[in-house]
């Protein structure tokens, strides 16, 4: 019995140990990582070559920051655009026209535009970290996180894509009912 | 004496000056070739087919793609 109360007593005080350290919150790592990735930086002896590290850490964050807030921008003309295109649609719909076809896109175009929004503002809290563990490995941790942070964002930036083209499929199916013909653009 | 010793420091200080003026740019540039959306003469609250067409296309652009690219560049020194 007392043996049983001896080990209850240890898987508890090793609960209590470890369970902040299982609680840490991903800005808590990321921050860890950032906090580990300095202190990593100063070590390297070649000037030159930790400024370069610095100047694509810095300019990472910079670029996401960017990108990502445009992204949105767009988005938000994007749907601004199509809440006109329902509008005009609505007036045909009242003069007797037949427009299923545009509302089914329409619904199509607003689940694309929220699913964008999701990736995009999920893109601008993502963050990167340069993985230094030698100096002679710099060139491939900084590649490393530039090729990830480069997929991601091609990845948030399609998903804007597909949303405008979901918006453009719009205007595609209005233009058959009001009888006009489009341009083609560069992403038909 | 004094003024000869001044004249100099005040050459050497000015040289010196115009040195730092034209050092050449760090090896890395920041990046920020950011594309600004382009102006769109067609009315906010137009509902003309070529107009909406017009406005949804002026959302196109690289995605970031020139950023990228200088990123990538930058990294070349390593």
């Amino acid at each position: 019995m007392k043996k049983l109360t001896s080990l209850f007593c240890f898987l508890a005080l090793a609960l209590l140990v470890t369970t902040p350290a299982l609680a840490l919150t991903a800005s808590e790592s990321a921050r860890m990582k950032r906090d580990e990735f300095r202190v990593r930086l100063a070590t390297i002896r070649d000037e030159k070559k930790k400024a370069i590290v610095e100047r694509i850490d810095q300019n990472i964050v910079k670029i996401n920051t960017n990108r990502t807030a445009i992204m949105l921008r767009h988005l938000t003309k994007i749907e601004e655009i199509l809440g006109r295109i329902e509008t005009r649609t609505n007036s045909l719909a009242s003069s007797g026209k037949d427009v299923t076809a545009v509302r089914t896109a329409i619904t199509k175009a607003r689940e694309a535009i929220a699913a964008a929004r999701t990736a995009v503002n999920a893109q601008a809290v993502k963050t990167y970290t340069i993985d230094i563990t030698t100096e002679t490995n710099l060139g491939s941790a900084v590649s490393a996180a530039r090729t990830a942070f480069a997929k991601d964002l091609s990845a948030a930036h399609q998903t804007v894509v597909t949303a405008r083209k979901a918006v453009r499929d719009v205007l595609k199916e209005l233009a058959k009912v009001v009888g006009e013909k489009l341009t083609t653009t560069s992403e038909d | 004496m004094k003024l000869k010793t001044a004249g100099l420091l005040i050459a050497s200080s000015l040289l010196l000056g115009a040195c730092s003026y034209l050092k050449p740019a760090a090896t890395t540039t920041a990046p920020q070739t950011i594309t600004p959306t382009p102006a769109v003469s067609v009315s906010p609250t137009s509902t003309n087919l070529k107009d909406l067409d017009t406005e949804l296309n002026a959302t196109i652009d690289d995605g970031g793609a020139a950023d990228l690219k200088q990123l990538q560049k930058d990294a070349q020194g390593l």
